[in-house]
């Protein structure tokens, strides 16, 4: 059983994850609804992998992408984001993340996705 | 999809399918979701989210509904039986937090499309209105409405770049 850590502002999308990843037998170990607070997190609990939204309030995902890299470069990060440029994506890449998830996406998208990273 | 005016309509109605189909296939949503040429008067104008484009194109996608709209899908996308009973206090965030992903999800897919035309555009977080008869102020002529109905109501998307 993998511990993840997710990172969203919406209820909506860390609910679909949550469930996704439950029933995959992952344990959520904590949520986050911003940047910072996904830092405190990490910091705090140590998960296997990160699922990482972009767009939010405080601190945004790119920049918390960063803080958890220097804390643990080989963190395992995914990016959900409703954002999809190249630009945006190849930042994320560069920065280390192991996936980008473009939303709105399938269940089985996710799980390949953690399945890999992990 | 290159985006002009002429199918930001196709792009809203696209994108509400996808939303429902993709990321809740197990709720079997009703996915008939039509364009009607206008917002019907009776329909009370109680709820607007708002997000901006930043970057390359500015602007704002504006979404309105009435309340009952926006508890019904709310309810629905997010179990409401297990929430917990909305107050003042929390009614805002609730509709915030699952009608505002929605329109999240959608002004994501604009800014792609802006993207070809304008250069790099991001979106902001949501910012929610709850009110009665609300009117948003947009540069009208820079303006495009898109009404649909679906199984939830009737949703008035406003997209306003200049």
């Amino acid at each position: 059983m993998s511990k993840v850590l997710i990172v969203d502002d919406s209820k909506l999308i860390r609910n679909i994850i949550k469930n996704e990843l439950t029933k995959s037998g992952h344990q959520i170990v904590a949520e986050a609804v911003n940047g910072l607070e996904g830092v405190k997190y990490f910091q705090e609990l140590s998960p296997d992998l990160v699922t990482m939204d972009i767009t939010m309030d405080g601190m945004d995902g790119i920049a918390a992408i960063k803080k958890i890299k220097q804390l643990k470069k080989d963190a395992k990060i995914i990016v959900i984001s409703a954002l999809g440029h190249d630009e945006i994506i190849n930042e994320a890449i560069d920065l280390g993340v192991m996936d980008f998830i473009v939303k709105p996406f399938e269940a089985e998208r996710l799980i390949t996705a953690v399945k890999k990273a992990l | 999809m290159k985006l002009c005016r002429d199918n930001y309509n196709q792009l809203i109605q696209q994108s509400f399918k996808e939303i429902l189909n993709l990321m809740f296939p197990e709720k079997h949503f009703n996915t008939d979701i039509r364009i009607i040429e206008e917002y019907p008067a009776g329909e009370s104008r109680e709820v607007a989210i708002i997000i901006q484009f930043v970057g390359g194109i500015e602007g704002k996608i504006i979404l309105v509904c009435s309340y009952k709209t926006a508890i019904k899908i709310s309810g629905t996308l997010t179990n409401v039986d297990e929430e917990e009973p909305l107050t003042a206090e929390t009614e805002k965030e609730y509709i915030k937090n699952s009608l505002g992903e929605v329109i999240n999800i959608i002004a994501g897919k604009f800014a792609y499309g802006f993207q070809e035309d304008y250069g790099m555009t991001t979106i902001s977080t949501p910012a929610i209105i709850l009110g009665q008869d609300i009117t948003v102020s947009v540069y009208e002529e820079a303006a495009v409405y898109t009404n649909i109905e679906t199984q939830f109501g009737i949703f008035q998307f406003i997209i306003s770049v200049l």
